[in-house]
């Protein structure tokens, strides 16, 4: 059994193509369930190869916040209506869900933006060789691009970009949690750093957030120990030419966010020098072996 | 909503006002056959009720006949067996309606626009017109049936007692309140 059904911003979902419907097959033409060959569990600043796959493994909870909504469409397909003029506009997904005759279900995902939205466009065709005028009003630009996959046979969610997929699964932030205002402020209020006025603690990106979040998870650091914060001073001055600020009592001065990250990137290890060239670089993504 | 299903609608409206018209033609004593050549004799007039009944029941074979034409492609899942049996809910709202109907007079253009009115009226008005007494004397139940997600709906269907039902599939959808259970072959 399929359906294919739109996402609202609301929440609610409207089906849109059922097995029956002959666009459905026009649909399917191009939106694909993907073949995954190569996969990798989410990490923030991995870089995907081409047929690469972030995924998440979701328990039975997690399952039920995120996914099981989504299944309502085809379990219960009585609760969801079917999509009526107007509601275009409003839609943040489209997604085909499948279940086989041997009962193995999944469920793939468009992203709809605002801007695949058109309220009304003019159009130049042929029609029987003649130049003519389309006008296309209340339209939905469907682009096919798989943005996430749901297999329910091993309880993961695949994706290529986070960004794209964080506002259609509730609950998927704890994959990628972002530190609170609390926490931050604990952090650099640590002894670790001396904090100046030009520091604007507000201004910190999601990327340093999940980072510090990180960091604070991990609970390896102690950022009041002063034994250890000589030991990152020593690390540092290895690699001066980051523009590292070191007080004279070894703590490290952020003037700018940019001051934060490096000192992100040097409490998390990622300065390393190659051992054949012995060139000094920095890992934006690091895999424990 | 597609174009057929929209005309599945009107049918389903129109097929449940018929048995008013019926009864407003009895009523005022409208006879439609006179004379059957084939047995050389005149008609009783109450052939000709009879053949108004006979109408509504056809249009209501007809109704089940069409909806029979639909993908039976949805499926429910029961919130804690809240299930029930609604025919009661209707009979007011058509009872009424029936009262209209043997309450107005002679077929005369008053009469027309009261009637006109009245068809318009039942058509807007939504899961209640679907619900047809002669669909019922083809053996269809009506009930009301509570969702996992919480929303009352309508459904149709042969199946005498649905107490233990959980989950129905099979279902037709005829609007996105109402829903026929087309039975197995």
């Amino acid at each position: 059994m399929k359906k294919f059904v739109g996402r609202l911003k609301n929440g609610n979902s409207v089906l849109i193509f059922s097995e029956e419907d002959g666009n459905l097959a026009v649909i399917e033409d191009g939106f694909c369930f993907p073949v995954i060959s190569l996969e990798k569990e989410f990490q923030l600043d991995y870089t995907l190869d081409t047929n690469e796959w972030f995924y998440v493994n979701l328990d039975g909870e997690e399952k039920a916040q995120m996914i099981a909504h989504y299944l309502m469409a085809l379990d219960s397909s009585a609760d969801t209506n079917n999509v009526v003029n107007g509601q275009y506009s409003e839609l943040i997904a489209l997604y085909l869900i499948n279940r086989d005759l041997d009962g193995k279900l999944g469920i793939i995902f468009n992203r709809i933006f605002d801007k695949y939205y058109i309220v009304s466009k003019t159009f130049l065709k042929f029609s029987l060789n003649e130049a003519c005028v389309s006008k296309e009003e209340d339209v939905v630009e469907f682009n096919n691009r798989v943005d996430a996959y749901w297999d329910d046979v091993t309880s993961k969610l695949y994706f290529k970009n986070y960004s794209f997929i964080k506002p259609l699964f509730k609950g998927i932030e704890k994959f990628y949690r972002c530190a609170t205002t609390e926490e931050v402020n604990a952090f650099v209020d640590s002894e670790f750093f001396q904090i100046e006025d030009s520091f604007k603690r507000d201004k910190l990106g999601e990327r340093a957030l999940k980072h510090i979040a990180e960091i604070i998870d991990q609970q390896a650091i102690d950022l009041n120990d002063v034994a250890i914060r000589v030991l990152y001073n020593e690390y540092a001055n290895g690699y001066s030419e980051s523009g590292f600020l070191i007080s004279n009592n070894g703590k490290f001065i952020l003037t700018k966010t940019t001051d934060l990250t490096n000192v992100i990137n040097l409490l998390q290890e990622k300065y390393y020098t190659s051992q054949i060239t012995r060139e000094k670089r920095v890992a934006y993504s690091t895999s424990k072996i | 909503m597609s174009l057929k299903q929209k005309i599945l609608i009107y049918f389903l409206s129109i097929a449940s006002f018929s048995g008013f018209i019926a009864l407003f033609l009895i009523k005022n004593k409208f006879q439609i056959l006179f004379y059957l050549p084939i047995i050389n004799c005149n008609v009783d007039i109450f052939w000709s009720y009879i053949t108004y009944l006979f109408v509504s029941v056809l249009l209501a074979f007809l109704s089940i006949y069409f909806i029979s034409l639909f993908p039976a492609d949805n499926t429910l899942i029961i919130e804690g067996n809240d299930i029930v049996p609604v025919e009661g809910n209707f009979l007011p709202t058509y009872i009424g309606m029936y009262v209209i109907s043997i309450s107005l007079g002679a077929i005369d253009k008053d009469t027309l626009i009261i009637s006109l009115f009245l068809f318009i009226m039942w058509l807007k008005l939504g899961s209640v017109s679907y619900f047809n007494p002669f669909i019922s004397l083809l053996g269809y139940r009506y009930y009301s049936v509570r969702s996992i997600g919480n929303k009352t709906i309508t459904l149709i269907t042969k199946e005498k007692d649905l107490k233990q039902a959980t989950s129905i599939d099979n279902l037709i959808r005829i609007n996105n309140y109402t829903f026929f259970k087309k039975n197995k072959k």
